[in-house]
């Protein structure tokens, strides 16, 4: 692991990844981005960050749910932290929380959210995922 | 009274209606009096003697000798037959707090009854154009829209006033009500969306959730079911959801829940019916 924490950002809009890296840089973490699913679990199989926050509708409707899915599969990836941000639960009027079977992520949030509160969130996943090594 | 100390049919209910007593009224002709046993606690006795999960039967303890007494027909029964003479607002110690209501459902109809009937002025402010929120999507087979707006009339018949068409956060906030010399604002907004489901192929076309989906029933909107259905899930919502789609002309509706037909949940009371609407439950 690198010094910084790497945070993996995976969202087909790209104003959302250049604003959101420059927050999250601010915030002293080490950012990188995918733009699709395929790219995404790509990345986060190369880098293994330290969290990988997941859009959910990019090429197909279900994508980010699709990614969520395979980066839990992914035993390399056991450590990595996983959150979903997106705007598909106002869309099609649904709630959506983390689903052992069908969306095993740790955290799900909607968009809109400010910088600072997704600083916080992060920052939550992280201090978990330290308390998570102590305890192995 | 706690819950361990009261008759267990008056236990197991959730506004801890007074069962026995409304049934053993009915039993003497006083309908009446049970009418206003049931009011007590229960702002919408009409929706309930329709589609209440009847938590107070199986707790019945004539169920322990042969079978429960079948309170919720009971309790239609002496709804339907009472004079409908709604409580009425305490007299003498009108309270002066203004109280806003965010929210024409069930929830807020009942904070704003509860208020009036202690004496406070209430506002009422609603979203839609119709007071009932999530009431009015249940089917009109299993909830008659007389007995829903007989309910809702019975409470603003208290004196409350509503404003439709006001939604907090675009028309009103709650810092505006409290301008505008409310002293107390009560949210109950509600959940009106569905339990999301991330399953593969979520968000195909003309996927849909329940709650808008029988929101634009009820609302008359445009809704086509195409000729098959699949509804996933196995509870009121779903059977109702399959139940309304074979109505709307679906051909085939398939229930892909994890109960089996062999063991239905006591909560999914009206599942027992819809096969003679042409819906099949398990795989399709």
């Amino acid at each position: 692991m690198t010094e910084k924490p790497t945070v993996l950002l995976v969202d087909d809009d790209v104003g959302f990844l250049k604003a959101t890296s420059l927050v999250l840089e601010q915030a002293g973490h080490l950012v990188l981005t995918a733009q699709d699913g395929r790219t995404g679990l790509a990345a986060a199989r190369e880098h293994k960050p330290d969290v990988v926050v997941v859009d959910v509708v990019m090429n197909r409707p279900d994508e980010g749910f699709a990614l969520a899915r395979a980066i839990r599969a992914d035993a390399d990836l056991a450590r990595v932290k996983v959150l979903v941000l997106t705007a598909v639960g106002q869309h099609y009027q649904m709630l959506f929380e983390p689903d052992e079977q069908w969306l095993p992520v740790d955290k799900v949030l909607e968009k809109p959210i400010t910088g600072t509160e997704l600083v916080g969130e992060i920052s939550s996943l992280l201090a978990k995922a330290a308390d998570d090594e102590v305890r192995e | 009274m706690t819950p361990d100390i009261l008759p267990p049919c008056q236990a197991a209910c959730p506004v801890r209606t007074d069962a026995g007593r409304y049934a053993r009224l009915i039993a003497e002709g006083r309908l009446q009096e049970a009418y206003e046993v049931i009011c007590r606690t229960n702002p919408f006795p009409s929706v309930c003697a329709h589609i209440c999960l009847r938590p107070c039967e199986k707790g019945c303890r004539r169920g322990e000798l042969d079978a429960p007494v079948a309170l919720r027909a009971l309790k239609r029964f002496a709804v339907q037959r009472a004079e409908r003479d709604a409580p009425r607002p305490a007299s003498g110690r009108t309270a002066q707090a203004r109280v806003a209501v965010v929210g024409a459902g069930p929830a807020g109809l009942t904070a704003a009854r509860d208020l009036r009937l202690r004496g406070y002025p209430v506002s009422v402010f609603e979203r839609l154009d119709r007071a009932g929120g999530m009431l009015n999507v249940i089917p009109r087979y299993r909830l008659p829209e007389a007995a829903l707006a007989s309910d809702i009339d019975a409470i603003l018949a208290l004196g409350i006033e509503v404003t439709y068409r006001c939604e907090i956060g675009s028309d009103a906030t709650v810092k505006g009500f409290l301008d505008k010399g409310f002293e107390a604002v009560i949210v109950a907004t509600g959940l009106s969306r569905s339990r999301g489901i991330a399953v593969p192929g979520f968000g195909a076309q003309r996927f849909t959730a329940a709650v808008p989906w029988m929101t634009d029933v009820w609302l008359g909107n445009k809704v086509d079911v195409g000729r098959r259905v699949a509804v996933i899930g196995g509870g009121n919502v779903a059977v109702d959801v399959a139940r309304t789609a074979r109505r709307l002309g679906a051909e085939y509706v398939a229930m892909i829940c994890l109960e089996s037909r062999e063991e239905p949940s006591p909560r999914k009371s009206p599942w027992p019916r819809p096969r003679a609407s042409g819906s099949s439950r398990g795989r399709p």
